[in-house]
């Protein structure tokens, strides 16, 4: 076990070393002057900065100065707000992390249990009923189907705001940036119906985004549940006369699970794409909708720290459930390549 | 004509025309088959249908509705966009810009990562770790960023687009290839064919890749529909193609600003862009299944 988080510590060092180099030399690619990409500014105050904008230093130092300067924080400053980009992001990122949150939680609720209930009855009617709807569902494309929910929800019928995170007549003060808990905790009147507000501006990109999630989770469960039933030992088990509630929870339960989680960690990358596709749409004031915000304004510095920031927390996501299901599953071992 | 003797005929049908009996048993994909077929053929011969060009604007007929509405108007079945841009015309252009495009893409990654996949799958030790650790990345990293990284350096545009989509679908080939290539050069025909002095090039060329072909035409086929969903999601966000080529995520775009008056502009591409990647994934599914049940028979 302590080999498995020594050797997943390591790759995701340098993983995270190989992101900040790519980030570093995109500074280069972009347009203009790699300086003033990497800054934002021709001049800043901050230390590494100086140091990485005077004449005598060479790539590596730069390098190094750049590493420097994300550590201690100073990412540079916006070429369209001038404005310190940790700070922004800062503010943005747990508006997204709230929203991809929500989302994967109601998929995973709605789409395991329901899997379980179609692998259980494989290819039996309410299987084809959820392969077909999940695949219905899984067809849509994301962007078109925040514009019908909007359409429908929030323009015909009126039921739902269509846009933001709250209603301008509350003011909730700054606290952990999930605005669910800032209202739990902040001290204002009317407590109850911010709350409530808050809640209905949620519903539509929550559902827009855990639609696909939920096609997806429902079918692997389904797979894997289908798969574990035609073993041998759950035959074997059958033959014994076990109850079948002993062989649901003791056998299928947990080796249908199994694959769960690592699909989870594949899934990330497609999640990650469309809620910030879905904030765009609902400007919902999050990292995706700022990032291409940022493309329109070709803001180099906000793309090149908005791209290392969403990676990073992809990549430390995906290895950390990678590393939990390796450590649930000793036998899987995806990473080692050079071994096999 | 009936054979004469009934009992010695032995009918061993090929490893495709087993796939293909076996595919037809399911209905739905057939079905499936059916619609893509359609939408192939409207595409190259859409253009040679239709009476109007996709940029032709219509100034005497703005947002006309579909023909089956009251105002509507049998000249332009599918009604006209804000700037009198025949729908059904432009539908037809947009599905051939937008399917043509996407199998373009997965067919250059489908090469790609082929080609990496089996020097992946070959090689062993530090290389093979290199090079598997790097695709991992590539694969972690969401297709918007990559796309938002390639537009930010060369640009916004359609051939800019594909190129981020096929960056993002390499490592799905690279991941099955190496997998099956891996598994494949442990088995007794594979020593065989060593032993009689194959050497790599030719083991996988001849031995390997023949018995792949089936596994990459499904991964391919749900390649095809994850690029159709990304190509038109990067033309809405105006970072893929551009406002005047009938792209159906461009499309849907610009029919935003009419979206109160005119639904169908949005309705009508939204709904194409659904239909195709349904059929696509449908055959997909049919395919996959049709495949396993011939290996497990």
């Amino acid at each position: 076990m302590i080999r498995t988080l020594i050797r997943y510590f390591n790759l995701t060092f340098l993983t995270l070393l190989i992101l900040v180099m790519l980030s570093f030399g995109l500074a280069y690619f972009f347009p203009g002057d790699p300086i003033t990409n990497l800054m934002g500014a021709n001049k800043l105050d901050s230390q590494p900065f100086l140091m990485l904008s005077s004449q005598q230093t060479n790539i590596f130092m730069q390098f190094w100065y750049y590493v420097q300067a994300l550590l201690a924080g100073e990412w540079g400053v916006s070429f369209a707000t001038g404005k310190p980009l940790y700070q922004d992001i800062m503010r943005l990122l747990p508006a997204t992390l709230e929203l991809s949150i929500y989302a994967v939680t109601i998929a995973l609720i709605l789409g395991i249990p329901l899997g379980f209930l179609a692998g259980m009855n494989y290819h039996k009617k309410i299987d084809n009923i959820f392969m077909s709807s999940s695949m219905i569902m899984y067809s849509f494309p994301v962007f078109w189907l925040a514009l019908l929910l909007i359409l429908l929800i929030s323009l015909q019928a009126q039921w739902l705001p269509m846009s933001g995170r709250l209603s301008l007549l509350f003011n909730v003060p700054h606290y952990s940036g999930f605005i669910l808990v800032d209202i739990l905790v902040a001290d204002i009147e009317n407590k109850r119906f911010a709350f409530n507000n808050a809640v209905q501006h949620l519903i539509l990109p929550t559902l827009s985004v855990s639609f696909i999630a939920f096609a997806v989770f429902l079918r692997t469960t389904r797979r894997s549940v289908a798969d574990v039933l035609e073993t041998q030992y759950i035959k074997s088990a059958q033959t014994r006369g076990l109850p079948a509630k002993t062989i649901f929870f003791r056998h299928v339960l947990r080796n249908a699970l199994l694959p769960v989680l690592p699909i989870l960690a594949v899934q990330i990358s497609t999640l990650v794409t469309n809620v910030m596709i879905v904030e765009t749409i609902f400007s919902w004031p999050g990292i995706g909708d700022w990032l291409i915000q940022a493309i329109y304004e070709r803001d180099y510095p906000a793309i090149r720290t908005g791209m290392l920031l969403v990676s990073v927390v992809v990549v430390i996501i995906t290895m950390s459930l990678e590393c939990i299901s390796q450590l649930i599953d000793p036998t899987r071992d995806r990473f080692a390549y050079a071994r096999r | 004509m009936l054979d004469a003797n009934l009992y010695e005929e032995e009918l061993h049908p090929t490893p495709l025309g087993a796939t293909w009996r076996e595919f037809k048993q399911r209905h739905i994909a057939v079905f499936g088959l059916v619609i893509l077929t359609l939408f192939i053929i409207v595409a190259i011969a859409g253009p040679l249908l239709s009476p109007y060009a996709p940029t032709t604007q219509h100034t005497n007929t703005l947002l006309i509705p579909p023909a089956w509405d009251d105002n509507g108007s049998i000249l332009h079945v599918l009604g006209t966009d804000a700037l009198g841009r025949d729908m059904l015309t432009r539908l037809f252009y947009g599905t051939q810009v937008t399917l043509f495009s996407s199998i373009l893409t997965v067919f250059i990654a489908l090469g790609l990562g082929v080609a990496m996949g089996v020097v992946a799958g070959m090689s062993k030790g530090l290389r093979s770790s290199f090079i598997n650790h790097v695709l991992d990345i590539l694969m972690l990293t969401p297709t918007l960023l990559i796309a938002i990284i390639i537009v930010a350096i060369l640009g916004t545009g359609l051939t800019n687009a594909m190129l981020a989509i096929g960056l993002a679908l390499v490592p799905r080939f690279v991941h099955l290839t190496r997998d099956f290539v891996r598994e494949e050069m442990n088995k007794d025909y594979i020593k065989t064919a060593r032993l009689d002095g194959a050497n790599l090039t030719q083991v996988f060329l001849y031995n390997i890749l023949p018995n792949m072909v089936e596994l990459l035409i499904v991964q391919g086929t749900f390649a095809i529909s994850v690029a159709i969903l990304d190509i038109s999601a990067l033309g809405f966000l105006n970072l893929g193609a551009q406002t005047l080529m009938p792209e159906l995520g461009v499309m849907i775009a610009e029919g935003l600003s009419t979206v109160y008056i005119a639904p169908w502009n949005i309705l009508l591409p939204g709904l194409t862009i659904f239909l195709m990647v349904l059929s696509i994934n449908i055959v997909g599914d049919g395919l996959r299944s049709a495949l396993r049940n011939r290996l497990t028979h």
